[in-house]
């Protein structure tokens, strides 16, 4: 789904958490040259984007998170992009 | 008469602010304006440096989100009314300002004041028109 947002980097983390009684959900997305932009509201309108199409695919209502570039970890093999703060 | 501007993308964090400045400062790269637009989540800090390219490359050998863009550099007399008159100059032509900055020059009769229109030249033609001092990256960068 992120592949389908021009300029999108495909380094993503998921992290799962809870607030009270409620399950939370953030996405990390790394920001990479391609999308960067000097203007706020670009990078505010992309983080909006990805928040609406989540909604849309799975109906899940998520926070989504911006950050540097090269930030998140990297995998040589299946990629664990699913950290789950619930149960800790 | 345009003027190379870099743009930095910082995560709210402690301490990234000070890595980038660090950055700039080990090879000796000088900030002639800067401006830190943030939100909850991220910072974009905007500089005109001495040497854009050197700044750019390092800050990306350190892993930085880098971007080049070009801003307007107008001078007006450092006196009430002195930005207003852009504004005046501007507004009835339909140039949006994205966002802007500015700074006093030494001898403290004008200020500079750094602008990233929607519309770069067209907003430059206005103001050379008006009669406005646009400067060019060269005076800028050796301030």
């Amino acid at each position: 789904m992120l592949a389908g947002i021009e300029g999108l980097e495909p380094h993503y983390e998921l992290i799962a958490d809870r607030e009270g009684k409620l399950d939370t959900l953030e996405i990390r997305v790394e920001v990479g040259e391609d999308m960067f932009s000097d203007e706020v509201r670009v990078l505010q309108k992309i983080e909006k984007r990805i928040a609406e199409d989540v909604k849309d695919y799975f109906g899940v209502t998520v926070k989504v998170t911006l950050v540097g570039s090269k930030t998140l970890p990297r995998f040589e093999g299946k990629a664990q992009r699913v950290i789950d703060k619930r149960a800790i | 008469m345009k003027v190379e501007q870099i743009s930095i993308f910082l995560e709210n964090k402690p301490g990234g602010l000070e890595f980038a400045t660090g950055v700039l400062k080990d090879v000796d790269i000088n900030i002639r304006a800067l401006a830190l637009a943030d939100t909850s989540d991220f910072g974009i800090l905007r500089l005109i440096v001495n040497d854009t390219d050197r700044a750019a490359q390092a800050l990306q050998d350190k892993g930085f989100t880098v971007k080049k863009s070009h801003v307007v550099a107008v001078e007006v007399p450092d006196r009430p009314g002195g930005f207003h008159s852009i504004m005046e100059a501007l507004s009835k032509k339909e140039i949006n300002v994205e966002y802007t900055y500015a700074f006093v020059e030494r001898s403290g009769e004008n200020a500079i004041i750094i602008f990233r229109f929607d519309k770069t030249d067209e907003a430059i033609d206005i103001l050379l028109e008006k009669g406005f001092t646009v400067h060019g990256g060269e005076r800028i960068y050796g301030l």
